[in-house]
């Protein structure tokens, strides 16, 4: 009796101690185990953390967005100045468009401050553009309408050097992927002068750092200009180099410093900002 | 007697096989865990951070040289047949405006024609000689070792445009022109360039009405200043800038206005 308790009490001794031998090894692989993963996955977390970073460093457009703002003010304040020299407006009428500005000089740039925002449409974006066309409508609403002509005027001379500015680089360009001679190239110039549209118009980085937003043209414009060799390589969209990224050059005008117009000075807005739909991104 | 020793090898035996079952499940489940973590993992990204930090061989070193070759090929615009394409109509482009500026005749467009196969054979071969070294039974660090000089060869041979710089088709180009044809060809580049260089100071003029907000007045002034070949090293907004500071005050006032160099130097100072 006493010997057969003896056998029992061995056997289940001998579950039990195998039972906790193979839960403890278990245990202590499966730790191993998840700490040699854990510890793998970290290291390829940080460097890619460290890439990104470095990414981030070289992206010379990455702003936030108060800079984004103090660059819309600031290309805002550089219009004014002009806006005094040109149109010579009175310290009321001044005032008057200080306030307007003021009030609305947000809201019209906010969808393009967003865009500015996201990482993904550098190039696309327009300030200059932006600042110009609000200052056309508030210019016409504040000052008097030979004043607003005057504007016009100023404004369509600048964009008349803009479209020969883009034009000669959409040449260069060419003559850099289909080898054109001087005289093609002008005979290509006539033809983008005479097809030109005004959506043409984009941000300077874009038209020259970037060779997909070059405007788009119609290949039957330029077949009697082109060889057979140059059309055919007109039909494949191939990046060319890229000149080296500059950086952005935008004034800065501080969020709280008031706008300037002649001797008058605004009373700045600290209204909070609009809220603005996200940007979608392109297609 | 007998059933208790049936008994008790039955038990052994039923805790052997209970050891048996928990070491699978345990080994299952535990494999489990560790697969699914691992899929979790951008692995592809370690293992290439895993090559780059240990210098441990690449897929290069177990390529034959054919295949090799075919990867450098890559560099000149995917394989050896987009090579041969790519490099044709490269060459048949700038013939054509060779003919549009000089008028080639007939027998000067045949023997540049000719010239074209051998240029494109003679890089092939270039590329060939680059992976010489490699046999059947080079060791892969080796091969490998060779297919990366071989790459950095080609890479700073395009950076310095010496494929283009030496090409045969241009040489045979300029022995064939006539004195008449290569100065017009000489005029056409010179052409071509000056209006690269407009380009360029255009560029500055968009940048500068965007930093300062430029009149027309002040931008038809500055044009002519910028497009003057003594101002040819102007090549940077701050260039610009410079330039414009170290004239006198009375010949930059008669560029750009007082207020207009203020309102620069201002911004100047935010961003140097």
């Amino acid at each position: 009796m006493m010997v057969r308790r003896n056998r029992r009490g061995l056997r289940d001794r001998a579950t039990t101690s195998g039972m906790v031998r193979i839960s403890s090894m278990f245990i202590i692989w499966l730790a191993s185990l998840d700490l040699l993963v854990v510890a793998q996955e970290q290291r390829v977390r940080a460097q890619g953390v460290a890439r990104e970073a470095l990414n981030d460093n070289n992206l010379p457009n990455k702003i936030d967005r108060n800079t984004a703002l103090a660059q819309v003010r600031g290309l805002v304040q550089n219009e004014l100045r002009i806006v005094g020299r040109i149109c010579h407006p009175t310290e009321q009428q001044s005032q008057v468009l200080l306030s307007l500005i003021e009030e609305e000089w947000k809201p019209k740039s906010a969808r393009e401050v967003a865009k500015r925002l996201q990482p993904h449409v550098h190039g696309t974006i327009d300030f200059d553009g932006v600042v110009e066309r609000s200052m056309q409508a508030w210019v016409a609403k504040a000052l008097t309408t030979e004043q607003a002509a005057k504007y016009d005027q100023e404004l369509g001379e600048r964009l008349a050097v803009r479209r020969e500015a883009l034009v000669e680089q959409m040449l260069v360009w060419l003559h850099d992927k289909l080898q054109l001679s001087s005289r093609q190239q002008e005979s290509v110039r006539k033809v983008l002068e005479e097809k030109w549209k005004d959506r043409w118009y984009r941000s300077i980085e874009g038209v020259y750092d970037n060779e997909t937003l070059l405007p788009e043209l119609n290949r039957s414009w330029l077949d009697t200009i082109l060889t057979e060799a140059q059309r055919n390589a007109l039909a494949i969209r191939t990046p060319l180099s890229r000149t080296p990224v500059v950086s952005l050059e935008y004034p800065i005008h501080a969020l709280d410093a008031p706008l300037r117009l002649g001797n008058t000075e605004s009373i700045v807005d600290t209204s909070p900002d609009p809220i603005v739909a996200p940007v979608e991104p392109p297609e | 007697m007998k059933s208790k020793d049936r008994t008790s090898s039955h038990s052994i035996r039923r805790c052997t096989s209970i050891q048996l079952i928990l070491a699978v499940s345990f080994s299952v489940f535990s494999f489990g865990t560790a697969h699914g973590q691992q899929q979790e993992m951008p692995i592809l990204q370690f293992r290439m951070v895993q090559i780059a930090d240990n210098n441990v061989l690449t897929i290069h070193g177990k390529l034959s040289r054919a295949e090799l070759e075919e990867m450098l090929y890559g560099l000149l615009g995917g394989s050896r047949q987009a090579f041969r394409r790519l490099r044709r109509d490269a060459i048949q482009r700038s013939v054509d405006r060779v003919d549009q500026v000089c008028e080639l005749t007939p027998s000067q467009k045949e023997k540049i024609d000719g010239s074209i196969d051998i240029d494109i054979a003679r890089i092939e071969s270039k590329i060939t000689s680059l992976l010489s070294e490699i046999r059947d039974d080079t060791a892969p660090e080796k091969k490998q070792s060779i297919y990366n000089n071989a790459w950095q060869t080609l890479r700073t041979m395009q950076q310095m445009d010496s494929l283009e710089r030496d090409a045969l088709w241009k040489k045979v180009l300029h022995a064939t022109l006539t004195a008449d044809q290569q100065k017009k060809l000489s005029d056409d580049e010179l052409a071509v360039e000056s209006r690269r260089a407009r380009s360029s100071k255009l560029r500055l003029i968009l940048l500068a009405q965007r930093k300062v907000g430029l009149t027309s007045d002040e931008r038809q002034r500055l044009i002519p200043f910028l497009l003057d070949p003594q101002n040819q090293s102007i090549q940077t907004l701050s260039d610009f800038f410079e330039a414009l500071k170290a004239l006198p005050a009375a010949q930059r006032e008669s560029l750009l206005s007082e207020e207009s160099f203020q309102a620069w130097t201002q911004q100047s100072m935010i961003h140097p």
